[in-house]
Parts: structure tokens; C-alpha cells; sequence
């Protein structure tokens, strides 16, 4: 059993972010104050922003005299991350390079494959960073995917060697606001057990009971929602997150059960979904699901509250 | 009281075996004998297709392996000579099939890797239950049969893969992770071309030989197997693409005894029927057969009565909440009604006098909007009133406007006119007309009355839940966990003996179905949308129908259409809420007389009535052609462009009933 406390990570106040220093920092850019805050005042002798198509920017609108990667055809999340790697000349990295990542802004499935990407490059330690929001524009309504869904898949990197399906598969959804998401998820994998994990504490107070209000909306696509289907693990700690699926799903016969994750809540959440996985879970029957839309809200937060920083050993993902 | 719902499953996905085959009710056609709706042991494939919750999955589940082991009363192979074929039951979307594709691998290699990869697939599952039949109690089968066995599905590689026991010692078992070891392969392959941009799979057999091979051997070399059908029960077909299904059909097509295949999908997800056998295209009645579940129910409504009223009474006794439990119509309160809805009408409008109504007020003030004249308006209401009897009233009024409608406006003479019809129904021999009126347009009013008194409509009794369900099982088992739920909320007891659940639990549960229904029917993505916004302008316009001044077709949930004149996003809409059961079909197009186009008819689904207070029962028809067509089903008009394209039909229902408008624009 692997304990993932013992990975560092620590918050920071806003007015220490500019104080943190890097050799490299990268950050996915959208409108978000906490983003831009945060690019701006941490320290970093090299910066690169990430222009995800799925925010739709104009070029007018592109951050100006700033290093940035923005691909011109449509990439998978792998394709997206090793052309990164190529332009920006990062394909052997020094391992002593000190790099930190802001997944704030980052599409869920490219925050979750980019740890195995930096691993195969080279790097053996980044700081992961996540800022909190004080609120989230429209509350328990606020919706993250703009415009519909096109189909639930599984995320590259994260497929597992199945078993042929039967009554004890498993689905794990991690799930925030955006009811649509769960509800989407459940139904691709209508015939599994379900669990759903929440954040408790949640990144503000109110947060929780607005995730519970999400999930109840979603009971009927939800197999036997009860109780016992309920997982709780810190929103803002992805430790803690991987600790819990962990635990929770070491209990399942291996030998038979399939596995499915899916988190569609917090960034923090879904990295500790990730890194889980990439832990734990390579080369099973488990495999990481998720709701792909082609377009993305570029605000849906105000304010900053703090700034997790959280140290990835990526030594701990497991070789196959 | 207990607080267990007996509806909390809705979803067969959600039943272990022991309780698939514990709540499982047969459908059985009109003279009691059990319906054939899938026959595994019929050699002609067959599709099994139909809208979510109509009973597909649970059918399939019966037919399957692991429910045959269940039923088993000596020992397995007793049990599948008996039946005649062994069914091997799986979902497609265990395949997990999206990973077929991208990755900067062309589409054709794809398409070869996943041919190979189902046949492993469906022979590993085969042999899965294979294994389990030769472990079962009483099954002995010798070594050199098995041996048989093993060495004849090896022979089926082009290139054997290594054994890690000599076959003459081998089980079925070692054979099985053989196989298993080949799809692990095949899967790290697969997921890891991402990042090493390469896939080099070693493809062992030529496509379909393994799945038509392995039941084969099962049949030939196993004692006890022969004759029998090794039925593939493959469900949720939708989850594969077009060039995936186009595999399957080819299996289908060129099928070899014993395999069979049933295969369920939900309607929309029926991609092609093409094949790769020389472009050749399967044909419904030639290659296959092609249920819709929810036509097979549809095609003997007495019987789906009678299977809802079992389907609910065996919740109940399996549950323990209501073992004695023998009649469900009892179960439910209903609003007592006399022949004129009285004693109800009386509630929703109150003690105030007759004039006061709010329907009188708006006869009024549409009176004297159409002739500045106080006097005659007043006389007008005056002559339509009927105040103990508030729901004649409103037929009276329907009555004068639509005389209104037919003459050059309104006057006295026509109020006295309709008002005397009317009155006819308080003697003992109403005129024919009086009864036509009273027996058209009752429900019409009556739900005018609600709504213009801002109450909600009622939706209750059981024949109505059965009405919504629109043939599909679960909407029912929807529905019923709703009411129940409410019931609970609302602090009575319900499904106790002698106290039926409330008109207000079974209406509150109703419209948390509806909109449960509305949302669980889109499709996904932009289609879903455009959907979406269909639905809401048509249920828009019906509701407007149904509430105005004059509604032309009683009760009006279906439209007819030549579909013509429709943009190709507009016919990929109208259709897509067809195949997703949110529009029903109702399949009766005649030819217009005029025009001599087939007319299509489509009623909007009952389970979506309630969110636009209309009601569950299908009576008139409306036509849609044209600007109105194109306006609700094409994506690209907005709502501000319907609402001026529907104004006129709309103002021709409203005094002063013409459609002039001097503001309107020509938008087509």
C-alpha cells in the first residue's frame, strides 16, 4: 500500500506567490484572475503559456510578447503534449531543471497525462501548482464544458487490460458541479457499481453542499445511490485523493473487476485521480474515463484564495 | 409505514442475476400465451432495438448463460439441451471500442485490429462459459474430449500462439487464458501507441474464423453440445462505430451454424447495415429480423396492460411492502369526477360569482376589445353563464367564439345560441351537438380552468402512467419511484392496504419524471441542442394550441408533415428526436388528398406532456409544413423567428381570430 503523505505539498498565501522560483514555468492560459495572477508573480527564468483550442482564443486576444504553444491542427492529448515537448525543446530534460506547472487553467485529460509525459523526458521532480478561487461565477449552476459534450472515452494513457464485463465493475466518479458530466459518465458505464467522490473540506465551505445538491439532481442515472457509495477526500489535496482511491478500490478482487475513474470536479481532484493511476494502477483492468466537450468556458471563477503547490517524485509512477 | 420504495431499481443494469430472474415478468400476447418477442434458438439474427428502458437489456439477461445456470433444476447440460442453445451475453461497451481510432494511426489498420480483437473477444467469452459448464455439477467430460476441443480452436490460428501445457493434458481453462493473454497483448499495443507511435500487432486469424470456429468445436467436440445454438447476445451495439458495426453485420451476414446473434441497441444507435463482404448491404427479413420492443408492446395494448399491472404487483410482493397487494388501479387516488367536473371546477375557481371568473373577465375584456362596446360585453357574459356548473361555461364559451370565429364578430345572438346548447346537457335530452361538444372538449377545458387559475394540472391513475410510458417499461418504473417518493414526502403511506397515494403525490411525481425524461432522452453533443430546442418550441406551440380562445384539434399532441421543404440540419434534428423518443412515430402515413404527398405523423412523446401541461392521450392532429417546419426543426432559426413564423396560426386562435399583423415580416 503506498502512503502518499508522504509527498510534499504546502499553500501559499497570494502575496507569497512571488516569491516562488523556477527554472521553468508553465501554465495554461485563460480569463481567470487567479491564472493571469498567478503567471505574473511567480518567478521563473522561462515561461510558457498553453493555448488550449477548447477556449476558442483569437489571436488578438493571445498574451502579448510572451512565450506560448499553441498547435495548429487538432492533437490528441498525447500528440498535444509531445509536439509541446518538441517546439519548446524540452524532449531530455536536465533532471535538475526546477519545473513548476499551474494546472489551474489546464484541460482535465492534459493535467492528468502530463506527469508520465515530463517522466519520460527526464524530469524526476515538478511542482504542480493550483490556485483556489474565492467562488465560482454561477454557483451550484456553474458550468465548466461550453456548448454540449461529444462522447465519454477513455483518456490516452489511461487504459486498462480488461476483463469482459460483469456485475462487479466499478466506476469512481469524481464529481464537482457540472451535473451534466456525472450524469454523462454514469450512463457510458450504466452497468457498473458506482461511487462517487466528493470534496470534503471542499475549496470554500459552500462548495460541498453544492456538490451534494449536483449529485441528488443525478440520483436516477446513479446505480443504488446510497450511503455506501459515497468516497470523501480533501478538494484541494490530490494526495489525500489518491490515498482514498487507493484504499477504497484495494478492496476490489483485482482478478476479476474492472475499474473505471472518472473525475470531473476540481483540477486538484482529477491530478489526484492521475496520479493514482499512474502509481498504482498502470497495466490493470482499470482505466480513466471522461466527458469530452470541444469547447471550454475561459472564466468561471473570481478571486484567489491560495495557491497548492504539490511536489510530484515522479520516480513513484510505476515503470511497465 | 415502511419507507422502501419498491421502484427504487429502475434499470435491469442494476439487478444481480438472482434478481433478474426473481422480478422478470413475461410479456404475453392477447391469448395468454408467452409473447416470442426474441427467440434464441431461431436462426435468423435478430436486432433488438428500441428506446432506453423498454426491456431489451433485461430480455437479453434472461436469455443469457449465467440466468440458464440459475434456472438449472439437474444439471447444466440437462438444462441447455433443453433450452437448445447456450446464450453468451455481453455489452459492447466493454470494449471500451473509442480507443480504436486516432492516434496517428490510419483508419484501415484500425478497423483490421478491431475485427481481431472482437473475435478474440467473443471466443474468450465463449470459452468463459465453457469453462464454466465442464466445472459445473454433473458435466464429465473426458480429457480427450477436451483435448478435441482445445487442439480444434487452436487449428483456427493461422499462427498458433504458444500453450504453456501440452494440449492432450490441456483444459479449457489453459485454452481460455491463451486467449486472454493474446488480448492483453493486444490492449498494451493499443493503449501504448500513444506514446511510442507505434502499433505492430501480430494478427494470428483471418476474421471470423475464431467466433464461428470455437462454437463449432463447442458443438462437435463437447458431449452433450450437439445441436445446440451458441446464441452471442450482443447489447449495447450503439457503442460502436459505423466501421465497427459494419464488422459485426459481416459476422452476421456470413454467419456459420451453430453461432447466432441477437443484438440490442438503442434506435439511434443503429449506424449501417452495410457489410464488408463486397459492399453488400444486410436487409431486414434476409439477413435479419428487426424488433422495435416498444411496437411489440405497442401491437397488443391489452397485454402491456396487463404486463404493467404484473410488473408493479411483483415489485410489490418481491419488495415485502405489499405482499397481498392484487390490484394496482386501487393503489392510486383519483379525483372523484361527476359528468361536469364540478366538484373540481368549483375548487379552482372559487366562491365568486360567475363574472368574476377569470375566464369570464377575459370573454369580456375580448368583447370589448373587438367593439368598444361595455354594455354588450357584459350582456354577452351574462348570457354565457353557468355558475354552478363553471366547466359548461367554458364550453359555452368555446362555443360563442367559435361561432364568433365563423361570423363577422361578436354578438348577442351567437352568445344566446351557444349558451342554449350548452343547457341542453342539464335536461334529460341534451342535442347531439351538445354531446359532441361536452364529449370533444371536456379535458381541453377543464385543463384551461387550471391553468388560468394558476394551479397545476393533475396528472393520476395508473392508466395514465401506463398512457406516458410510451411502451417503454422503465418510464413507468419512473415514474412510479417518483409518485412513491412524493407519497413518502408528503407523509402518507403508500402501497398500505386501503389508503391510496394522493392525486397531489402521483402529479408532483409525474412532472419530476417528465423532466427526468427530457433530460435523459438528448443526445449528446450539438445534436442534443438543437434537439433540445426543437422539443421546447413544439411543446411550446402545442401548449399555446391547447390554451387559447379557440383550440382547433382537441387534446393535441400530434402533428402531421410531408416533411418537405426541410434544410438538412432541420431533417438530421426531426430525426434525431425520433431515434432518441422524444417525438413517437405513429405509423399510419396516408397520402394528402390534395397534394398526394405521404404524410407523416408524429406525437410528441406522452412522457414530455406534462412540462407543457398537455395531456398523455393522443386524439387530434395538427398539420406542420412549410415556414412552421422548418422554423421548430431548423437550428438555425431562433426563438424570437418562430415565435413571428407560428403568430398567425397562434392569433387565429385568439379573438378577435384573424392573423393580420401589420409588423409581420416575410422570412421565407
Amino acid at each position: 500500500m503506498i502512503d502518499y503523505s508522504l509527498l510534499a505539498r504546502r499553500d501559499v498565501p497570494p502575496a507569497e506567490v512571488m516569491h516562488l522560483n523556477y527554472d521553468l514555468f508553465i501554465s495554461s492560459f485563460n480569463s481567470s484572475d487567479r491564472v493571469g495572477y498567478t503567471y505574473r508573480n511567480v518567478q521563473a527564468a522561462r515561461k510558457i503559456w498553453i493555448i488550449h483550442p477548447e477556449y476558442q482564443y483569437r489571436d488578438e486576444d493571445l498574451p502579448k510578447n510572451a512565450e506560448f504553444f499553441r498547435p495548429t491542427e487538432k492533437l490528441s492529448v498525447a500528440e498535444f503534449w509531445l509536439r509541446f515537448l518538441s517546439e519548446a525543446a524540452l524532449t531530455q530534460v536536465d533532471p535538475a531543471l526546477r519545473i513548476a506547472v499551474d494546472i489551474t487553467g489546464m484541460m482535465r485529460p492534459h493535467l492528468m497525462l502530463l506527469p508520465l509525459i515530463l517522466k519520460h523526458a527526464g524530469v524526476r521532480y515538478v511542482d504542480f501548482l493550483y490556485s483556489d478561487p474565492a467562488s465560482y461565477v454561477a454557483g451550484n449552476s456553474t458550468e465548466f464544458a461550453r456548448g454540449e459534450v461529444s462522447h465519454v472515452a477513455q483518456i490516452e494513457g489511461f487504459e486498462g487490460l480488461h476483463f469482459s464485463p460483469s456485475e462487479r465493475d466499478v466506476l469512481v466518479i469524481g464529481a464537482g458541479y457540472d451535473k451534466v458530466l456525472v450524469q454523462l459518465v454514469a450512463d457510458h458505464k450504466r452497468a457498473c457499481r458506482h461511487y462517487v467522490l466528493l470534496g470534503l473540506p471542499s475549496l470554500q465551505p459552500h462548495m460541498y453542499q453544492e456538490s451534494q445538491l449536483q449529485v441528488a439532481r443525478t440520483e436516477e442515472w446513479l446505480n443504488s445511490l446510497g450511503e455506501d457509495s459515497f468516497l470523501f477526500s480533501p478538494a484541494n489535496n490530490p494526495f489525500m485523493t489518491a490515498q482514498v482511491l487507493g484504499d477504497h478500490l484495494s478492496r476490489e478482487d483485482s482478478s476479476r473487476t474492472n475499474i473505471y475513474l472518472s473525475p470531473v470536479g476540481s483540477k486538484s481532484q482529477a491530478l489526484g485521480f492521475a496520479w493514482y493511476y499512474l502509481c498504482e494502477a498502470r497495466e490493470t483492468a482499470t482505466s480513466m474515463l471522461f466527458p469530452f466537450a470541444p469547447f471550454y468556458s475561459r472564466e468561471t471563477s473570481s478571486g484567489i484564495t491560495r495557491l497548492g503547490i504539490f511536489t510530484l517524485e515522479l520516480d513513484w509512477i510505476q515503470d511497465i | 409505514m415502511s419507507n422502501e420504495n419498491p421502484f427504487a431499481v429502475t434499470k435491469a443494469v442494476d439487478y444481480t442475476d438472482n434478481q433478474i430472474a426473481q422480478n422478470f415478468v413475461s410479456f404475453e400476447n392477447i391469448a395468454g400465451r408467452p409473447s416470442v418477442i426474441a427467440d434464441p434458438k431461431n436462426p435468423m439474427p435478430l436486432f433488438l432495438v428500441g428506446g432506453k428502458g423498454g426491456g431489451r437489456t433485461h430480455l437479453m439477461r434472461r436469455m443469457s448463460y449465467s440466468l440458464q445456470k440459475l434456472d438449472a433444476t439437474t444439471n447444466i447440460l440437462t438444462k441447455i439441451r433443453h433450452d437448445g442453445y447456450v446464450g453468451v451475453y455481453f455489452r459492447c461497451s466493454g470494449l471500451n471500442a473509442n480507443r480504436f481510432a486516432g492516434k496517428g494511426v490510419d483508419t484501415s489498420t484500425w478497423n483490421a485490429l478491431f475485427a481481431y480483437y472482437m473475435d478474440l473477444w467473443l471466443t474468450q467469452l465463449t470459452l468463459e462459459v465453457a469453462v464454466d459448464i465442464c466445472e459445473s455439477e454433473g458435466v464429465d467430460w473426458h480429457q480427450a474430449d477436451i483435448a478435441t476441443f482445445v487442439q480444434s480452436v487452436m487449428d483456427l490460428f493461422d499462427t498458433p500462439p504458444e500453450m504453456s501445457v501440452p494440449i492432450t493434458t490441456a483444459g479449457i481453462a489453459d485454452l481460455h487464458n491463451v486467449v486472454s493473454r493474446l488480448l492483453r497483448e493486444l490492449d498494451r499495443s493499443i493503449n501504448n501507441v500513444a506514446l511510442t507511435g507505434r502499433l505492430e500487432p501480430v494478427i494470428r486469424s483471418s476474421p471470423g474464423r475464431l467466433v464461428f470456429g470455437v462454437s463449432k468445436s463447442l458443438a462437435t467436440a463437447l458431449p452433450g453440445m450437439e445441436g445446440i445454438f451458441v446464441t452471442l447476445l450482443v447489447d449495447e451495439f450503439e457503442n460502436l462505430n459505423i466501421d465497427q458495426q459494419r464488422y459485426l453485420n459481416t459476422l452476421i451476414r456470413e454467419r456459420e451454424a451453430p453461432a447466432n446473434f441477437i443484438v440490442g441497441s438503442r434506435r439511434w444507435g443503429l449506424r449501417t447495415f452495410e457489410t464488408l463482404s463486397g459492399g453488400e448491404i444486410n436487409k431486414q427479413d434476409n439477413e435479419f429480423e428487426l424488433t422495435v420492443m416498444e411496437d411489440a408492446y405497442a401491437a397488443n395494448k391489452k397485454s402491456f396492460k396487463s404486463f404493467c399491472e404484473d410488473l408493479v404487483l411483483k415489485r410489490l410482493q418481491v419488495s415485502g411492502t405489499f405482499r397481498n397487494a392484487t390490484s394496482v388501479v386501487d393503489l392510486f387516488d383519483d379525483l372523484s369526477s361527476d359528468k361536469f367536473f364540478d366538484l373540481e371546477c368549483k375548487a379552482l375557481v372559487g366562491s365568486s360569482p360567475s363574472c368574476d371568473r377569470k375566464h369570464m373577465s377575459s370573454l369580456y375584456d375580448k368583447v370589448f376589445d373587438a367593439t368598444g362596446n361595455k354594455d354588450l360585453a357584459m350582456n354577452i357574459v351574462s348570457e354565457l353563464e353557468f355558475s354552478q356548473h363553471p366547466l359548461l361555461e367554458k364550453l359555452a364559451i368555446l362555443k360563442f367564439y367559435q361561432m364568433w370565429n365563423k361570423s363577422a364578430g361578436p354578438n348577442l345572438a351567437s352568445a344566446a345560441a351557444a349558451s342554449s346548447l350548452v343547457a341542453s346537457l342539464l335536461t334529460k335530452r341534451p342535442q347531439k351537438e351538445a354531446a359532441t361538444l361536452l364529449g370533444h372538449w371536456k379535458l381541453d377545458m377543464l385543463a384551461q380552468l387550471y391553468v388560468e387559475n394558476d394551479r397545476k394540472l393533475p396528472y393520476y391513475g395508473f392508466e395514465h402512467f401506463i398512457e406516458m410510458s410510451g411502451y417503454l417499461p422503465r418510464n413507468l418504473l419512473i415514474i412510479l419511484k417518483a409518485i412513491t417518493r412524493w407519497s413518502i414526502f408528503l407523509g402518507e403511506s403508500p402501497f398500505s392496504a386501503g389508503t391510496p397515494i394522493s392525486a397531489k403525490a402521483q402529479s408532483e411525481g409525474v412532472r419530476e419524471a417528465a423532466a427526468w425524461y427530457a433530460r435523459d432522452a438528448k443526445p449528446v453533443g450539438d445534436l442534443g441542442r438543437n434537439v433540445d430546442a426543437a422539443i421546447r418550441k413544439l411543446g411550446g406551440l402545442m401548449r399555446r394550441m391547447r390554451y387559447s380562445d379557440k383550440p382547433v384539434e382537441v387534446s393535441c399532441v400530434t402533428f402531421s408533415t410531408d416533411r418537405h421543404g426541410l434544410s438538412k440540419d432541420g431533417e438530421l434534428c426531426l430525426d434525431a428526436c425520433i431515434q432518441h423518443g422524444l417525438l413517437l412515430e405513429i405509423r399510419d402515413g396516408q397520402p394528402d388528398r390534395n397534394s398526394g404527398s405521404l404524410q407523416h405523423r408524429y406525437q410528441l412523446n406522452p412522457m414530455l406532456a406534462p412540462l407543457y401541461d398537455l395531456p398523455t392521450a393522443r386524439r387530434g392532429t395538427f398539420t406542420l409544413q412549410g415556414d412552421e417546419l422548418r422554423a421548430i426543426f431548423d437550428p438555425s432559426v431562433n426563438h424570437s423567428d418562430f415565435d413571428r413564423i407560428v403568430s398567425p396560426r397562434i392569433k387565429r386562435m385568439n379573438a378577435p381570430f384573424t392573423d393580420f399583423d401589420e409588423n409581420q415580416e416575410v422570412l421565407f
